[in-house]
């Protein structure tokens, strides 16, 4: 994997923001930006070159899925992995965010290694 | 005074009007007879408008008494924000707890990976000395007690690196347990807001009704972390989120 890829993480959360940055620098990655939710994120994702998106759902402003579809549908993202970080559990959540495009659903309480083994077979192609 | 048999209340109440109805229509006194029956429908509706008006003086009584409880004053008016307030701090505390406890973890993991990389390197160099030959038999044996302290001191040190990330992955537990209050705290205020409209409403006299519609339950929005017993229709652990992600992709690709 390239480990010079740049992560944005969306969390409303600071403290889960943390936990995903340490374990990305654990695995390599040391360009990571932050975002509180979608509504700061996506101007973010517009004007800077992320590689990577890491999101959580349920977040004030504009949540996880909103962006989702956001990226999926602005020409410029529309091709970007975006792994969804997240303790909504519902199974139609799953499948309506596997429908909007997501590559990757992990759902919290996480642990290192799945994160590390989902990032893997979602940044593989790109590797 | 002894109560009147049920017939004698009857007779009483009806008897006059019944017998002029009879004799009305015995007589054929058209005039006379609609005179009675309009007696009749007064005395019927009187008596169900005095059945109104005490049920109307009972619910303002009740309201007045509502309104006035102080229980219910207190609740709306200090203990509900009160309890919104101990919330939010119990979520300011676990937050400001989950970074010191990361900014221990993040300050202590270089320091462990420092010394358990220098044992590694210590041990290999006591190990290297020793099967030179060269030392004499006390340095032999130190050298061995050596390598074999150094060879330890870098397994521990790699099994507290492990435990080091296993303490930051609970941090998690901020996030979830956040959301969770999160949720609790929106449902206070809606009872606060609820509240403070009845005791509004038994002041006018409950003449409007303002109840909002419930909001509906949006997926977008989400519904936060799962609750064993009271979410349905919840994963069971990763294994099952990646075959259902599985199934939402071959949906797409069908589509």
């Amino acid at each position: 994997m390239k480990k010079d890829l740049r992560f944005l993480v969306v969390d409303d959360f600071s403290t889960m923001r943390r936990i995903v940055k340490n374990l990305l620098h654990d695995l390599g990655y040391a360009n990571v930006a932050e975002a509180d939710d979608g509504k700061t994120a996506l101007p973010l994702l517009q004007t800077e070159p992320f590689d990577v998106l890491i999101t959580d759902w349920n977040m004030p402003g504009m949540p996880g899925l909103d962006l989702l579809k956001a990226v999926r549908s602005d020409p410029k993202l529309a091709r970007m992995p975006v792994l969804m970080l997240t303790a909504e559990a519902k199974r139609d959540q799953i499948v309506e965010a596997a429908k909007a495009g997501v590559n990757g659903y992990v759902i919290k309480p996480f642990t290192a290694q799945v994160l590390a083994e989902k990032l893997e077979k979602m940044l593989a192609p790109a590797a | 005074m002894s109560a009147l048999p049920v017939s004698a209340t009857l007779q009483q109440q009806w008897g006059e009007v019944c017998l002029t109805l009879q004799e009305a229509l015995a007589a054929g006194d058209h005039e006379r007879f609609l005179a009675a029956v309009d007696s009749l429908t007064g005395m019927r509706e009187r008596g169900l408008w005095d059945s109104l008006r005490q049920l109307d003086e009972r619910l303002r009584a009740a309201l007045d008494q509502f309104s006035l409880d102080p229980r219910l004053l207190r609740l709306a008016g200090q203990e509900i924000p009160d309890a919104r307030a101990r919330l939010d701090h119990v979520l300011r505390l676990t937050d400001e707890a989950a970074h010191r406890t990361m900014d221990l973890v993040e300050s202590s993991t270089p320091l462990v990976a420092r010394t358990a990389a220098a044992a590694a390197t210590l041990a290999a160099e006591c190990k290297e000395a020793r099967e030179s030959g060269a030392a004499s038999p006390y340095w032999q044996e130190l050298l061995e007690r050596l390598e074999s302290h150094f060879a330890a001191a870098h397994a521990d040190g790699e099994t507290v690196k492990t435990n080091l990330v296993e303490v930051l992955m609970a941090q998690g537990y901020q996030d979830l347990s956040g959301q969770i209050i999160r949720k609790v705290i929106e449902l206070v205020a809606q009872l606060e807001g609820e509240l403070a409209r009845l005791v509004q409403d038994s002041r006018r006299g409950a003449s409007e009704n303002h109840q909002a519609p419930p909001a509906a339950e949006d997926i977008s929005r989400g519904f936060g972390p799962a609750i064993p017993g009271i979410s349905v229709s919840t994963v069971d652990g990763q294994q099952d989120v990646d075959e259902l992600l599985a199934l939402g992709v071959a949906m797409k690709g069908a589509s």
